[in-house]
């Protein structure tokens, strides 16, 4: 019976074997398709991740032009004063104006937390005005006599009952280095907000009367972060559940590692801060299988009709690993060649729970982070984001059989430049006036796949928490 | 390997759309072969054969010319058609009908099947057994690489077969009684 049996099987292997059948037309045109779809996916994130890449970079320069700006202009000296606009000769004096003390004025200033001292000189009059378009304009006199704020005029009102205009809630504040707004009500007009026509000589008036004007130094900060990071990938071929994935999935698993680096970091305002340095990650995946594919040696000829070993590889969800042949294919017992194959024949054995191992992945990173400052209190807490080039430095794969055997390799094809993205939140603490501690957790993902030849095309993520010291200077 | 699929080959290496035009009308209608040795349904095989094709062009750098190139492509194809397998019917575990059969007198009867034949009574097992069968009697893996390959244990494996033979014996039977009877073929 069993030689029946073995009989039907050669025949099956004789007439099968080799079987053929022409397939449809339709399977190369959705080859076809599927190659071009290929192409242009990666094509477009290309493009996507530099016009990105040029948009951010572009928007951090325009943000830190604009600050320093910003900076630069406050110290703007005040002009002369031949531009002073002059007082308009028909002002009438005002009686029973309501008047402010500069103690009034000064406590409500700094309930309104804007600044405290910018009282114009005592004994000085000043002309503002809420337009530029004389149709619409609104243009009151206060004078600032014996350390009271009188309203003097305000062309809105009827002449005849100017002097009867009672000001409440004047507050005079800087727009900018160039504008001033007071901002008060009367009895005949509320909530008239005037505006100063180019009173330049109340710049100096701002300022603190006793403090010396502060340069406009940038703040530098230099210090060490590290700490673990959770580092697995996302497959992002096109087919999400295929069969390989699948596998992938069930076999691979996440990979505890650990970063850390020095960082140099400016902080062109006090809530803004630009970050580089260089860091070192180890991120990676446990492997608790793979898929084996050998081929027996024996009994079977090459192509030029020698025996000889085929080719070898080991494929995982990053790629293919690469591995010595005579270690792994002696320790998976591959069965006697009892039948005399013309052809060259590979026997393949893809399965679960051979070798075991991690596969790692050795970066170093430069990062361009833009750092927050959501609360600038004594704590404070920061938003995280930004870009990073990852330099491959090394890679290698650590794998043992349930027979104790192990050896260690590494994964073809990784690039050696890839991008990454990183947005996260930190908190600082300053233990004195130059050291901060800080803690910031963060998820950082590779933009693209870190082995385009492979075909799940993953992507490595990471989540972590980064802690670490500045120092300031 | 001749020197025109060297050249081919190394035109997909180039991701050369005619050279992998080429590649696939050269070893298309054998690959389809064993997609339809494995799979299920036509739509099945072509599934895989679609599949496959892609792994073999995104793949092909990785080949090293000191092998059959035949081979290689033709492992893939297994892979794939093995994964489609592992997917589709990794909780489904359907049984044939079995029946005794009695196998004498067949010998000469078996030998004059022709390929269609052959392939129909094939497609007519379960997938589980069409596998087995398919991996061991025309592929020639043993029993403990199929349970790997399976994730089934080698004595299943050794079992699926002789119940995949037992179910063939029979087809083969009652076609060949059925000829007999009527003087007809598939």
């Amino acid at each position: 019976m069993k030689e029946k049996f073995e009989h039907i099987d050669e025949l099956y292997h004789e007439k099968m074997f080799n079987y053929s059948s022409p397939p449809p037309e339709i399977v190369w045109k959705r080859i076809e398709n599927s190659i071009a779809e290929n192409k242009k996916r990666a094509l477009v994130p290309f493009f996507l991740k530099l016009t990105a890449g040029i948009v951010f970079l572009a928007g951090l320069t325009a943000l830190f032009i604009k600050i320093m700006n910003d900076k630069n202009n406050k110290n703007v000296l005040p002009l002369a004063s031949q531009n002073i606009p002059s007082i308009n000769s028909n002002i009438q004096s005002a009686q029973n104006s309501k008047t402010f003390t500069y103690n009034e004025l000064i406590a409500k200033r700094t309930a309104k937390k804007r600044y405290h001292k910018i009282l114009p000189e005592i004994n000085s009059e000043r002309q503002v005005s809420s337009s530029t378009d004389p149709d619409k304009n609104i243009v009151a006199n206060l004078s600032f006599q014996n350390s009271l704020v009188n309203l003097i005029s305000q062309n809105s009102l009827p002449a005849e009952d100017t002097s009867l205009a009672v000001v409440s809630d004047l507050d005079i504040y800087p727009k900018d280095s160039t504008i001033i707004v007071a901002d008060f009500k009367s009895n005949k007009s509320d909530s008239v907000k005037v505006v100063a026509p180019s009173p330049n000589y109340l710049v100096n008036d701002l300022l603190p009367d006793n403090e010396p004007k502060k340069q406009n130094k940038l703040k530098w900060t230099i210090g060490g972060q590290a700490g673990p990071q959770y580092s697995y990938r996302k497959l992002t071929t096109v087919n999400q559940n295929n069969a390989n994935n699948i596998n992938y999935n069930n076999y691979d698993s996440p990979l505890l590692a650990y970063a850390g680096g020095i960082q140099i970091e400016v902080e062109p305002s006090r809530r803004l801060s630009i970050q580089s340095g260089v860091y070192y990650s180890k991120i990676g995946q446990e492997i608790s299988s793979i898929n084996i594919m050998y081929v027996r040696n024996d009994n079977f000829s090459g192509a030029n009709g020698s025996n000889e070993n085929q080719p070898v590889e080991v494929v995982n969800s990053i790629g293919n690993i690469e591995y010595p042949v005579e270690i792994v294919t002696s320790n998976l017992n591959l069965v006697d060649a009892d039948k005399n194959y013309n052809t060259v024949s590979m026997i393949a054995s893809p399965s679960a729970g051979d070798y075991s191992g991690q596969q790692i992945f050795e970066y170093v990173e430069i990062p361009l982070i833009l750092r927050y400052r959501v609360i600038a209190q004594k704590i404070g807490v920061n938003l995280i984001g930004g870009l990073g080039t990852d330099i491959l430095v090394n890679n290698s794969v650590k794998l043992t059989n349930s027979s104790n055997v192990s050896f260690e390799t590494k994964t073809d094809a990784l690039k050696t430049f890839n991008y990454s993205g990183t947005i996260g939140f930190g908190f600082d603490y300053p233990l004195s006036k130059k050291i901060i501690f800080n803690i910031e957790p963060f998820f950082k993902y590779y933009l693209s796949p870190i082995n385009e030849s492979s075909q799940a095309k993953a992507q490595p993520y990471m989540i972590g928490i980064m802690t670490g010291l500045n120092y300031s200077f | 390997m001749t020197y025109e699929v060297e050249y081919i080959i190394e035109g997909c290496r180039k991701k050369e759309p005619d050279a992998q035009r080429l590649l696939y009308e050269q070893f298309s209608a054998q690959m389809y072969g064993v997609c339809l040795r494995y799979c299920c349904s036509v739509e099945d095989a072509q599934d895989v054969l679609h599949e496959g094709f892609l792994k073999i062009f995104e793949k092909i750098s990785q080949f090293e010319s000191r092998g059959a190139f035949e081979g290689w492509i033709r492992r893939i194809m297994v892979n794939t058609a093995l994964e489609k397998y592992r997917n589709k019917y990794k909780v489904i575990n359907i049984q044939d009908n079995i029946k005794e059969v009695d196998e004498q007198g067949h010998e000469d009867m078996v030998e004059n099947l022709t390929v269609q034949e052959l392939m129909k009574f094939i497609e007519e097992l379960s997938p589980k057994y069409r596998m087995v069968f398919n991996l061991f009697a025309v592929e020639g893996y043993s029993h403990k690489e199929i349970g790997k390959m399976l994730d089934i244990s080698e004595g299943t494996s050794k079992s699926d077969l002789s119940r995949a033979r037992a179910i063939l014996q029979h087809k083969v039977k009652t076609y060949y009684n059925h000829s007999i009877r009527t003087g007809s073929t598939l």
